[in-house]
């Protein structure tokens, strides 16, 4: 804590979240509001991490399907999803993972640059936006590997070259 | 930008140009031949405010220039000069040039050299004018009208003030000077005396009804009441102008010396048509006091005061309304099963009460975006008459229907196809006054725009009497174009409707103002994209009519729900022609895949939504096998796409699937439905094309 500005400060507060029995974080002031499973409407054609969208009091908003964007594979029959509404952009999105757990203040040092996870992984490395560990956080992260906090860059996950290529076809 | 002068400037520029468009539609509405003087006064007084405003906001040139036109009018308006048509071009010129000289200002720009030339020759114009007489000399008062009821002068009605004894006002001094204007009769009015017991002796109650026929202005007539005219005690009027046919009441009043209060009195007695019309059996009283509220609607729209609100609150406020529509159906859902296990009688009728007040809530909200048709077409008398000028046709234009409500956003996207409607009646539908001279109708061509609304839509129509379309000559053309195989014969409603398509023009001359085949097509894109269609009627040799059907608003549809698969879908109604079940042994196929259905006697192509929009499967019961079908017509074409229930009919609120995610091809937007489930709406032209699509990948 070598006196960081107050700014600083909040954008290291990251929600944490649980997708696949992995810990992510993404920074608090993204996120709009938290909701409960909702009914989604599917939109035809669309591709798999983007089914549909929720009727977020009058607003029609996207939903991203986190594992399937992620390739993760489908959530096990007893999980219960959650949405995390999320504004990117002036556009407001909802991000469906397993579980929501906890609020935390991350100190900016304990932020370390993701490493190289070579061509392979699903998860492409720009969309991490940093790798923490988690002090003595409760809750995520109980499935032995440590206390990592993966930091997800969500501008840039919203607006991949997919994604991108659905607003240009708003255009 | 919170400079309070700023302010100023900003008020003045909104001002200024409502007083040069004031100005300008009176212009145009004058009739050169019988000039009404209270026309040549809103002229005078608007040059005049606009003169003193920018004098007072720090606007020098446009003060100096207004001062010319203003003092070219003052003569006019006063009788001294006549106006002539030639005048009209100049005023008119001077509009625009005062238009331009705001939007300068307005940019903190100085006049560009263009216009200031254009204004110095103007002004030199003007003045020229302003010193070669026209009328008899000034000096000399217009000789003495030889019949009375061909005089000008004033009818006035004066309520002596109450207290004029007591003010030592000399009522009769008043009557000497009208007496040095011209022929003065009087008649006085004792009518207002009260009876003995209540008469207070200093109190005066008298009145007149006088009659003077004068040469004099109107402000001379004023003077002369000016210390006794307060409120509304003075009313002048003034008398037929001459080659006019004054009321009966008028000439009785100068021939037979019968009291205008007399008159009045007569005429008071006189039933209001309406009145008179039920008495005859003619007319239901219910239809009479509906017309009337029509009327009085009408009138307090003309004279209602306005507030600017911005567009942008007005559709936060229609967002929150649609909302709370939809939070309405969901308590009145959820309640409806707590009514039934508890039988809780208040509940349920609270909560009738509610649906009513959200749903007039949302219409009077939706109400707010309406704005009246003539914001359109207040701007086509000053086309046509350019157009008219330029083309060498004498043309009329009659508006119809002005108060007619449309969505603002329409009013915005209506602009550039009514132009070019209007464009192409004056410039292909009428024709040259030597071709009507010889078809024996009249030298002068009307255009007439006309909107109403009928069956939940607003239509606007554009009518020419000109020479009508040539079915003939677009059945050539359109073949020549490759629109139409060769020996194709379509009916002629079909075969107008091709003029529409890009590239498509038959004006055998290629003219300044239309006939490049671009603009037809525009004006059909435009107005789909508003969500409407174009109707056109031809007679040859009689006209056609354009007609625009627009929907009331674009933010609600009315809608036909159905299921297909797990989903639930909303097709317009608009575009929904019938639903039907028919046998699995109907459909037939065609090439293989591709399936119609023989429906009396046309074959219409069969789409199964299911398959084309990618969706799970859902509970497949197609209703006992047999297929239900929604018959729908886009564009001309016509297709019956396959669903597995009809739900119902609704009125859904349309929400833009592009505000948080993307255009979808086939959907033209989302709804809330009463669960509070999202349910999307249909773009069938688009799912028209993309079956064409489809089967065209296929192939």
């Amino acid at each position: 804590m070598a006196s960081p500005q107050a700014s600083t400060q909040s954008m290291h507060q990251v929600l944490c979240f649980a997708l696949a029995g992995e810990a992510y974080g993404i920074p608090i002031l993204k996120v709009r509001e938290i909701q409960a499973e909702a009914v989604i409407t599917r939109i035809p054609k669309a591709p798999p991490y983007m089914p549909g969208v929720i009727n977020l009091r009058g607003a029609i908003v996207p939903i991203l399907e986190l594992r399937q964007r992620f390739s993760l594979g489908s959530a096990p029959e007893d999980t219960r999803p959650v949405i995390v509404i999320v504004e990117v952009q002036g556009r407001t999105i909802g991000i469906r993972v397993d579980a929501v757990s906890d609020v935390l203040d991350l100190d900016p040092a304990a932020i370390k640059p993701p490493p190289e996870l070579g061509a392979q992984t699903q998860l492409g490395r720009e969309f991490i936006a940093g790798l923490a560990s988690q002090p003595g956080a409760p809750g995520a992260a109980d499935q032995g590997d440590g206390a990592m906090l993966i930091l997800l860059d969500l501008d840039r996950l919203l607006s991949d070259g997919e994604l991108l290529s659905l607003d240009s076809a708003t255009a | 930008m919170s400079d309070p002068m700023e302010q100023f400037r900003n008020a003045f520029f909104e001002e200024a140009t409502e007083l040069a468009d004031g100005m300008e539609a009176t212009l145009l509405a004058l009739d050169i031949g019988a000039v009404e003087t209270e026309d040549l006064h809103t002229i005078f007084r608007a040059a005049h405010s606009i003169k003193g405003n920018a004098g007072t906001f720090g606007f020098p040139a446009i003060a100096a220039f207004t001062h010319q036109l203003e003092s070219v009018m003052d003569p006019v308006r006063q009788g001294i000069r006549p106006m002539t048509s030639e005048l009209r071009e100049q005023l008119l010129q001077g509009v625009d040039l005062i238009r331009s000289h705001l939007h300068h200002a307005r940019q903190g720009e100085p006049l560009p050299s263009r216009d200031q030339q254009a204004q110095d020759l103007l002004v030199e114009r003007i003045r020229g004018q302003e010193t070669a007489p026209a009328l008899p000399p000034p000096a000399a008062p217009l000789p003495p009208a030889p019949s009375p009821s061909a005089a000008t002068g004033f009818t006035v009605r004066f309520e002596a003030p109450r207290e004029a004894f007591r003010r030592g006002v000399n009522l009769e001094r008043i009557f000497r000077d009208l007496g040095r204007l011209g022929t003065l009769q009087a008649w006085p009015d004792a009518s207002r005396l009260p009876g003995l017991d209540g008469l207070d002796p200093e109190d005066c109650h008298l009145a007149w009804d006088l009659r003077l026929e004068t040469s004099a202005s109107r402000a001379e007539v004023e003077e002369v009441f000016e210390f006794v005219a307060e409120g509304d005690n003075l009313q002048i009027t003034p008398l037929t102008p001459a080659g006019q046919v004054p009321p009966l009441g008028e000439i009785l009043e100068a021939e037979a010396g019968v009291s205008p209060a007399d008159v009045r009195e007569a005429l008071a007695r006189q039933k209001p048509l309406g009145e008179l019309l039920v008495e005859a059996g003619k007319v239901k009283p219910e239809a009479v006091s509906r017309a009337l509220d029509q009327q009085q609607k009408k009138r307090s729209q003309t004279d209602a005061a306005t507030l600017r609100v911005s567009t942008e609150k007005i559709d936060r406020l229609v967002n929150l309304v649609g909302e709370l529509v939809i939070t309405q159906a969901m308590l009145a859902q959820a309640a409806q099963q707590a009514v039934h296990s508890t039988g809780e009688e208040r509940m349920a009728s609270a909560l009738l009460q509610l649906d009513r007040q959200t749903r007039e809530l949302q219409e009077r909200v939706m109400g707010i975006r309406m704005v009246p048709v003539e914001m359109v077409f207040s701007r086509f008398p000053r086309m046509v008459h350019e157009l008219g000028k330029q083309l060498g046709k004498d043309l009329d234009l009659t508006l119809e229907g002005q108060a007619t409500e449309l969505d603002k956003t329409f009013i915005e996207m209506l602009v550039d196809p009514m132009t070019h409607l209007v464009r192409n009646a004056v410039d292909h539908g009428i024709e040259t006054r030597e071709e009507r001279a010889r078809t024996g109708k009249p030298a002068t061509g009307t255009i007439a725009l006309r909107a109403y609304s009928r069956g939940g839509h607003i239509h606007i129509e554009v009518k020419d009497d000109g020479r009508g379309l040539d079915p003939e000559r677009i059945l050539r053309k359109a073949v020549e174009r490759g629109l139409l195989p060769a020996g194709a014969r379509p009916g002629d409603e079909e075969l107008y409707l091709l003029i529409f398509e890009p590239g498509f023009s038959t004006a055998e001359q290629v003219s300044d103002v239309s006939g490049r085949g671009v603009g037809m097509d525009v004006v059909r894109q435009n107005i789909r994209a508003l969500g409407g269609r174009i109707e056109v009627d031809s007679r040859p040799g009689q006209g056609s009519t354009f007609r625009l059907v627009l929907p009331l608003t674009l933010a609600i549809l009315d809608g036909l729900t159905v299921r297909v698969a797990e989903e639930t879908f909303v097709f317009p109604l608009a575009s929904v022609l019938e639903s039907f079940q028919c046998r699995p042994e109907d459909i037939r196929t065609v090439k293989g895949d591709r399936e119609v259905i023989n429906l009396r006697g046309e074959f219409i192509p069969v789409i199964r939504l299911q398959r084309l929009l990618d969706l799970h499967a859902g509970p497949d019961q197609e209703s006992g096998g047999r297929p239900l079908l929604v018959l729908v017509e886009a564009e001309g074409r016509r297709a019956a796409m396959s669903v597995d229930e009809l739900l119902g009919q609704q009125q859904v609120v349309i929400k833009s699937l592009e505000t948080h995610y993307r255009r979808v091809e086939g959907i033209s937007g989302a709804t809330i439905l009463g669960d509070g489930r999202v349910a999307l709406i249909l773009d069938v032209p688009g799912i028209l094309r993309l079956e064409a699509g489809a089967a065209l990948a296929q192939a």
